[in-house]
């Protein structure tokens, strides 16, 4: 990792989303945190870290419920944590604080900065800003008109020399994602938005705005036994016939799986990361890297693609016009 | 071989095993000759399933079926990809051996520090055992917020901060002894491979629900932000 300026980790959490940027200096930069039983506390408390942002995109379970168990361990030196104001009408403050006890410790202690998250703001640049993670949505207007919960989910964006590298689209309408993320250039990963079952709208809808998207990869966070449907078979073949490779963190009753049944290919394991304890891996986590040759993805995306052929009974990122994708 | 002997040759149930060998074999001088000098490479491949043992009353299956390889001319046993080799005679062995073999590549890999030859070797080995059952034994202990809301003789119910109840009893419900219903805690939780708690220890009561909230948020807070209805 050190030959890296930064290394993206697209984790596998089941259902759910967490990333982890890790910079070159040692430090984490982290958008979402996944499940409360997911495994990423298990990785960060492993061993003290500085992790300079905890960017939470909105306030579902799968999403934030981690938070509480990285911010209990008082060894884990975390600068600022970014939260939405979520418009739930049932969000009681009481039970919000309650809920995130360790949180509000933190910052009476002085320890940990708790900021509004809000589109226009910097999350984290490098020292030269070439690299910067900055959030894109909701602003203030898009916060305050929003109904539910995923309409104003956050969207966040690594940029590298201004063209987005990376679109973290929470829970987000893909409306929302195309208007505010694509500025300077189509980036090499959508992320969701909402476990690739796009709030709002009908693939007729999606077409012009995954189009417009145009990212070289679809990364869908979905965890097997999820009660959603997760993620929409239309929206998946609507991304594979734009050319993107669709790849899911976890195989899902969609392209056959079984309760039981094993993880195809272990890669969350080979790049030394935990794998969530339920759920049966297809991608698992994916590796993105920036080092002096420019943006890598790690080297399992062939493995993967034999897996699937051996393991998968009918696979969706297989089938149409995919199959020139997955080896891209 | 005395049992096959005696079946062979219909001899009585009641005669000794001493007096068939001596009565019953005929012996002949017998001369061999090989056809062709023995293929002392020979290599016997076996399939390796079963468990791993992790030394603290855990262990991980194996599903990916290693191949065990028999070595006639060095009378040694090797698990191909997993660089285990022992003598023939220490086979038992091998089981052990390849579990300090994991957990030595899996905390390299965690570490970041593998070099080249340990990481194809991770990377082969990682897809042959049950990794995701391995990973939830060997998690750590997380601190999770939850009220308790109900003991009986039973054991007691939990309500935790995502608002899921448990129902815990034994070990688990025997920790929450010094918390009072309606109290929150917190407490080091370890999940196991179903999602469950599977160990809960190290409780700390943190007060009634109401106390703690007026504590978080201080006083001049709580009187713009009334509790909602």
């Amino acid at each position: 990792m050190s030959c890296c300026y930064l290394t993206v980790d697209l984790w596998d959490v089941g259902q759910g989303n967490a990333s982890v940027l890790s910079v070159s200096d040692g430090s984490l930069i982290i958008i979402d945190v996944g499940p409360g039983k997911g495994p990423l506390p298990d990785w960060l408390l492993r061993k003290p870290h500085r992790i300079r942002v905890i960017a939470i995109t909105h306030n579902d379970s799968d999403h934030i419920g981690a938070l509480n168990g990285i911010l209990s361990d008082p060894r884990q030196q975390i600068d600022t944590v970014y939260l939405l104001r979520d418009p739930k009408s049932d969000q009681d403050p009481r039970k919000f604080i309650l809920q995130y006890r360790a949180l509000r410790e933190r910052e009476i202690l002085g320890v940990t900065r708790v900021l509004t998250l809000c589109g226009g703001q910097s999350l984290w640049h490098d020292d030269t800003a070439e690299l910067a993670v900055d959030v894109v949505y909701p602003d203030f207007f898009d916060n305050l008109a929003a109904k539910t919960p995923n309409a104003t989910s956050g969207i966040i964006v690594l940029r590298h020399k201004s063209i987005p590298i990376v679109v973290w689209g929470g829970d987000a309408p893909l409306r929302a994602v195309a208007r505010t993320a694509i500025h300077g250039g189509h980036p090499l990963v959508l992320d969701g938005p909402h476990h690739g079952a796009p709030q709002g709208g009908c693939v007729t809808d999606m077409k012009p705005d995954l189009a417009q998207i145009a990212a070289s990869r679809l990364h869908v966070s979905v965890g097997s036994a999820n009660a959603y449907e997760h993620p929409r078979r239309r929206y998946l073949k609507e991304a594979l016939r734009q050319r993107m490779l669709v790849t899911c963190t976890q195989i899902t009753d969609k392209c056959g799986w079984r309760p039981g049944k094993p993880a195809l290919i272990q890669i969350s394991g080979k790049l030394g990361l935990p794998s969530p304890y339920t759920g049966c891996p297809c991608r698992g986590t994916t590796r993105l890297s920036l080092d002096a040759d420019g943006w890598h993805f790690d080297q399992w995306d062939q493995a993967h693609r034999l897996a699937i052929e051996q393991g998968v009974s009918h696979p969706i990122c297989m089938t149409g016009t995919s199959a020139g994708c997955l080896s891209r | 071989m005395i049992a096959a002997f005696q079946s062979g040759t219909g001899t009585s149930a009641s005669m000794d095993a001493a007096s068939v060998m001596s009565h019953s074999i005929p012996r002949y001088e017998v001369s061999v000759k090989a056809a062709r000098p023995p293929e002392l490479t020979t290599r016997v491949t076996f399939d390796f399933g079963g468990y791993l043992p992790l030394g603290d009353g855990a262990s991980i299956p194996i599903h990916g079926r290693p191949p065990l390889v028999l070595d006639v001319v060095r009378q040694e046993v090797e698990v191909e990809g997993w660089g285990v080799r022992t003598p023939i005679i220490d086979c038992s062995e091998i089981p052990r051996q390849m579990s300090r073999v994991f957990l030595r590549l899996w905390h390299g890999s965690h570490a970041g520090t593998l070099d080249r030859e340990d990481q194809d070797t991770w990377d082969q080995i990682v897809d042959q055992v049950d990794y995701q059952a391995f990973c939830a034994d060997r998690s750590l202990p997380r601190w999770v917020d939850g009220v308790l809301i109900h003991r009986d003789d039973t054991g007691v119910r939990v309500r935790w901060v995502d608002n899921k109840v448990d129902n815990l009893s034994g070990d688990r419900a025997s920790a929450l002894t010094l918390v009072d219903i309606g109290e929150v805690f917190k407490a080091l939780v370890r999940y196991g491979r179903d999602g469950n708690v599977r160990t809960l220890s190290d409780a700390v009561p943190l007060g009634p629900e109401k106390d703690l909230i007026d504590q978080l948020l201080g006083e001049s807070w709580t009187e713009a932000c009334p509790a909602a209805t």
